[in-house]
């Protein structure tokens, strides 16, 4: 059972296409393995760190170690120390280096979601940089551990809220009052009445301003009467027409008086002068005499007259003269 | 009594014919991996059918091939970044796909697509061969078959398989990235792909990958041909040998998928 010879079909540029794909092989597979071990950063300076925990459950070798959510290096490896404390030695790249500070600081994180990490926080950049070689703690900050813890601080507030919320609790008492006063706000005598606590207390207080209110009015006309009073009386006593304008007057006829009067008198002086001559002239005085008498009898009756005249003027002056304290005018 | 004796008789030969078809297998697999690293393994003969061989298994179905893993990475990622978007984690979908799709169904799917098309061909054209006895004769021109005609072939499969691997690799990156970041690669920080990649394609990761496809490129040329140059020749056993080939090629390449996760994963 022989089979005939064929000669196999000829490939066009077999060659070629084989070649092609045998550097593509090579280079593929090379570049693959050259790009992820760049990717990790294989080929980039590291510097190492040692980072000092109490316990280390959760960190892995290979666990990532990151600044602001970037991949920044990673744990290397770890063990226990002697003290019992665990030891974690990190690579960190160089050119990530610069964000780690004296003040940085590194915790482990567990989210409750997604895988843990270191993460590392640098709030002052401008600190000086972290030394090589530096042993730094590591702050557990797990949010799984704690958890319990917070359940039942949630309990106890939950428990103080459901407390506060009873029927019959403070809270709920002192919301009532606080409604009842609102309510009373609300009514027709408003904030007053949720003072005052009764509809007629504060009717009441009402009515007392009113009445202050009336007062008011009453004493604001009071308060016009009275100047209006002052106003007159002021008119009365210095105006024109008033008493002193008269007393002044009065004054003026008393001093007409008075000069009457001092006449009068030099006029009796000039009799009596004349009646001493007469009394004199012995010879003259029957026929003197008798003018004489004549004359003195008028003259007393001028006197008398002129201070009768002054008399009442002064009594006058004494009626209207309201600050006097007796009528009595002491003549010259 | 004797329907009990006959039917653990036929048991007991069954079981024996298996283990010795494993034992074949097993046996061509070691003259193989040694014919590949041996030097006179290369002349321009040898070299010749290499050079068919790739041009059959890798050029022919290049371009079918790399549309197949651009599609199936597409479809594959945009599920996984749905899945994780629904339960909150789109920060891992990058991350889930590589792991899933790159490392493993990429290369296990381009293993299953060479065994369907060049392993089945290679059995059948390996089982004609011995039938015709052209073995035999090649043996009597004093060339030595498994040489000219076996060895290059599995070196040709082999070379093949890393071949696509390695585009299928390539290619589901790209199109995870590009899915990944909603269809706008260019928006994505770059670092993120970097970052990623650097994360998952460790040193482990690579040296698993690029192992597991080496391991599939062996078995899918070893397989069909140990189980061809061992059928009886008669016509009627040639189909026997291809579906016995391809059965235990198949389960080989299970076995080597599962057994690298056990490694990388488990232990």
């Amino acid at each position: 059972m022989e089979r005939p010879t064929v000669r196999p079909p000829a490939l066009r540029h077999l060659r070629l296409k084989v070649g092609a794909l045998l550097i593509l092989l090579p280079l593929g597979i090379a570049g693959l393995t050259i790009y992820a071990l760049y990717a990790r950063g294989t080929f980039e300076p590291s510097r190492a760190l040692t980072l000092l925990a109490q316990d280390v459950d959760g960190v892995d070798v290979g666990m990532p170690i990151t600044f602001s959510g970037f991949p920044i290096g990673s744990v290397v490896s770890m063990g226990l120390a002697d003290d019992g404390e665990v030891w974690i030695d990190v690579s960190l790249k160089e050119r990530d280096a610069r964000w780690l500070r004296t003040s940085s600081t590194f915790s482990l994180v567990r989210p409750l979601v997604g895988g843990a990490r270191i993460r590392v926080e640098s709030p002052r950049l401008a600190d000086p940089p972290l030394p090589k070689g530096m042993k730094v703690r590591l702050q557990v900050d797990d949010a799984t551990s704690e958890l319990p813890e917070i359940v039942a601080q949630a309990k106890s507030v939950l428990g103080n809220i459901s407390r506060m919320t009873e029927a019959e609790s403070s809270l709920n008492r002192s919301l009532a009052q606080l409604e009842t006063v609102a309510t009373r706000m609300a009514g027709n005598h408003g904030m007053l009445e949720g003072i005052t606590g009764r509809a007629d207390s504060s009717q009441k207080i009402i009515d007392s301003l009113d009445r202050l209110h009336a007062l008011t009015v009453s004493l604001n006309g009071v308060a016009k009467r009275m100047d209006k009073v002052l106003a007159h009386t002021d008119d009365r006593v210095l105006g024109d027409a008033g008493v002193a304008g008269e007393a002044r007057r009065a004054m003026g006829t008393l001093t007409t008086g008075l000069n009457e009067l001092r006449g009068s008198i030099q006029k009796l002086d000039a009799t009596l002068d004349h009646a001493r001559a007469a009394t004199a002239d012995l010879a003259n005085v029957s026929k003197s005499a008798r003018e004489a008498s004549g004359d003195l009898v008028a003259l007393r009756s001028q006197v008398e007259d002129s201070l009768q005249k002054t008399q009442t003027l002064l009594n006058e002056l004494n009626r209207k003269w309201p600050f006097a304290r007796d009528g009595k005018v002491k003549l010259p | 009594m004797s329907a009990i004796g006959d039917f653990l008789v036929r048991r007991t030969l069954g079981f024996e014919a298996r283990l010795r078809a494993w034992g074949n297998v097993a046996r061509f697999t070691g003259a193989a991996v040694s014919g590949v690293f041996s030097r006179d393994t290369y002349n321009s003969a040898t070299r010749e059918v290499i050079a068919r061989q790739i041009y059959f298994t890798a050029w022919q179905i290049l371009g079918g091939y790399t549309a197949f893993a651009a599609v199936l990475s597409l479809v594959v990622t945009h599920i996984l970044a749905n899945a994780a978007r629904d339960v909150g984690l789109y920060d891992y979908a990058l991350e889930f796909t590589f792991r899933l799709l790159v490392l493993e169904i990429v290369p296990l799917l381009t293993a299953l697509f060479v065994a369907l098309r060049t392993g089945a061909a290679i059995s059948t054209e390996v089982s004609i061969m011995r039938i015709r006895n052209e073995m035999g004769a090649l043996e009597q021109a004093g060339i030595d078959p498994m040489k000219l005609e076996l060895i290059p072939r599995v070196i040709g499969g082999t070379v093949s398989v890393l071949c696509l691997t390695v585009i299928g690799v390539t290619v589901s990156v790209l199109c995870a990235h590009f899915v990944i970041t909603g269809y706008r690669p260019w928006n994505a920080p770059s670092a993120d792909l970097q970052l990623m990649i650097g994360k998952v394609f460790d040193p482990a990761a690579m040296a698993a990958l690029w192992s597991k496809a080496f391991l599939f490129g062996l078995a899918v040329t070893v397989i069909p041909i140990a189980e061809a140059i061992h059928a009886p020749r008669q016509v009627h056993f040639a189909p026997i040998a291809v579906l016995h080939g391809m059965v235990r090629l198949f389960l080989v390449i299970m076995l080597i998928e599962v057994g690298m996760l056990v490694i990388r994963y488990i232990a």
